[in-house]
């Protein structure tokens, strides 16, 4: 059986840029000569994926949304070092990267300070639901990841970037972002296997 | 989950071909496609992790509250000169100031060196600079193709630096290289000081995002140029006192530019909070 045309599509969207690089080389060059348009312009392009990026399982809506306004003026300071040569997406999420991190550890200094002076239940694990799609199950599974294995996942699939982009998103090396992917796929696979498992024992 | 018997029989194939396209990139092959087709576990998987999935709208209101505050501030902006410029410009930068430092002090270190000594040093040193001038360049900028981990480069030049040493100059017995050494330490840590600061300040010219890996790098850089003028101007040229007390220079900048750069965080983080 073969797939058919939308199918196949949907299965090469790893390649399939939703983006137009060119575009937004342009919207960048364009936005570094202060053209209104051009800032709305990315914005509008930009957010939904770096809020989809941001997003965490322990932030609220409001937790993401303000992270992704505190990415958005960290590009904005650092819009002078974009060059119109390089590609837009890598140098956008080391910058999301970043906002990440200071935003996890942000509020791991906060959490262990509350601890410090009134006892919180542990966090569980989001519990498993009859109705769950395999997509949520995927998501749930995604939590389970080692941050390096995770970051590089959301890099891939949120963004659609390559290999070598991812890598120099994370200012890391492509072998070592292939590692960490291939690791995360294999992990997936073991805990999508286990569930499988678990269910046909059920 | 697998649907029928034929399809989960070949998930583990699919993930092999799968690994192969993640390594190779390119299309993907007719029988995963056509196993991705049949299986749903395969699909689930494949379709999530491979596939692109963003909101196609933002929260309302969102864009339109960062478009605003963007705009409030938006003003032409000159983009930072290539890679390469930025290396030249630095390397240019560092050898001024090490050759006033060398002319100031006196050039007492160069006159006892023999030739081979010379040039030994002076290709390790220079190649150790346009190294760091290089990874300077690639902190200032955020999403920049980082060839070379600074840990590498650090190993490369101290092993380097302790073979030529090791090699080139001669060497005077244990009492002799503890005597006396600390003050071309002292003083090295002195010339850093200055130089970590000329270095920090063109870098922030960037967007450097990790302050704990700016630091180490403002560090190595100003212990390099430390060391370079010791080694120019110092008359005691023995390979112990050469390891220990100018080698040594490096070494303490670079921990010093680490602390640094880790408690600029800190208080960042702090101030982020309120």
């Amino acid at each position: 059986m073969k797939l058919k045309p939308p199918e196949r599509e949907r299965y090469r969207g790893r390649r399939r840029r939703t983006l137009d690089e060119e575009a937004l080389r342009e919207l960048m060059v364009r936005y570094q000569q202060a053209d209104p348009d051009a800032a709305d312009e990315l914005i509008r392009r930009l957010s939904p994926m770096l809020f989809g990026f941001l997003s965490g399982p322990t932030h609220s809506r409001a937790d993401t949304e303000d992270l992704v306004q505190d990415c958005w003026l960290r590009i904005h300071k650092s819009r002078h070092t974009y060059r119109a040569a390089e590609p837009v997406l890598p140098w956008i999420f080391a910058i999301a990267r970043h906002t990440s991190l200071d935003g996890y550890r942000r509020r791991s200094r906060v959490d262990s300070r509350e601890i410090k002076t009134e006892r919180l239940p542990e966090r569980t694990e989001m519990p498993e639901l009859p109705g769950m799609s395999l997509k949520d199950e995927l998501g749930r599974y995604l939590n389970q990841l080692p941050e390096s294995q995770k970051e590089v996942i959301l890099l891939l699939k949120v963004s659609g970037m390559s290999l070598e982009e991812v890598a120099r998103a994370t200012s890391s090396t492509v072998g070592a972002v292939k590692q960490k992917a291939h690791r995360a796929y294999e992990k997936l696979r073991r805990l999508l296997g286990e569930h499988d498992g678990f269910r046909r024992k059920g | 989950m697998a649907s029928d018997a034929k399809a989960r029989l070949e998930c583990s194939e699919a993930d092999r071909l799968a690994d192969q396209l993640l390594e190779r990139g390119g299309e993907p092959p007719e029988e995963l496609a056509d196993h991705v087709a049949r299986c749903e576990r395969c699909r689930g998987l494949y379709n999530w992790v491979l596939g692109p999935e963003m909101p196609d709208e933002m929260p309302n209101g969102v864009s339109e509250r960062i478009s605003a505050e963007v705009k409030r501030s938006l003003e032409p902006v000159k983009p930072l000169p290539s890679t390469g410029r930025l290396t030249a410009r630095f390397v240019g930068i560092f050898g001024f100031l090490a050759a006033v430092m060398v002319a100031f002090f006196g050039p007492g270190g160069a006159q006892r060196m023999s030739v081979v000594q010379l040039a030994g040093v002076a290709v390790l040193l220079l190649a150790a600079a346009g190294l760091l001038a290089v990874f300077l360049s690639w902190q200032m900028v955020p999403g920049s193709r980082q060839r070379i981990p600074l840990s590498w480069l650090v190993s490369a030049f101290a092993a380097g630096f302790s073979t030529v040493v090791a090699v080139l100059f001669p060497w005077e017995r244990l009492p002799e290289i503890l005597r006396a050494g600390w003050v071309c330490t002292y003083h090295g840590a002195v010339i850093a000081l200055p130089v970590g600061v000329v270095t920090l300040g063109l870098a922030l010219r960037g967007a450097p995002l990790s302050y704990r890996v700016l630091g180490a790098t403002v560090g190595a850089v100003a212990g390099l140029l430390s060391l370079t003028v010791l080694q120019f101007t110092c008359e005691n040229q023995h390979a112990g006192h050469l390891l220990i007390w100018h080698g040594g220079v490096l070494a303490l900048s670079l921990a010093a530019g680490y602390l640094c750069g880790w408690a600029a965080e800190q208080i960042t983080l702090r101030a982020r909070r309120r």
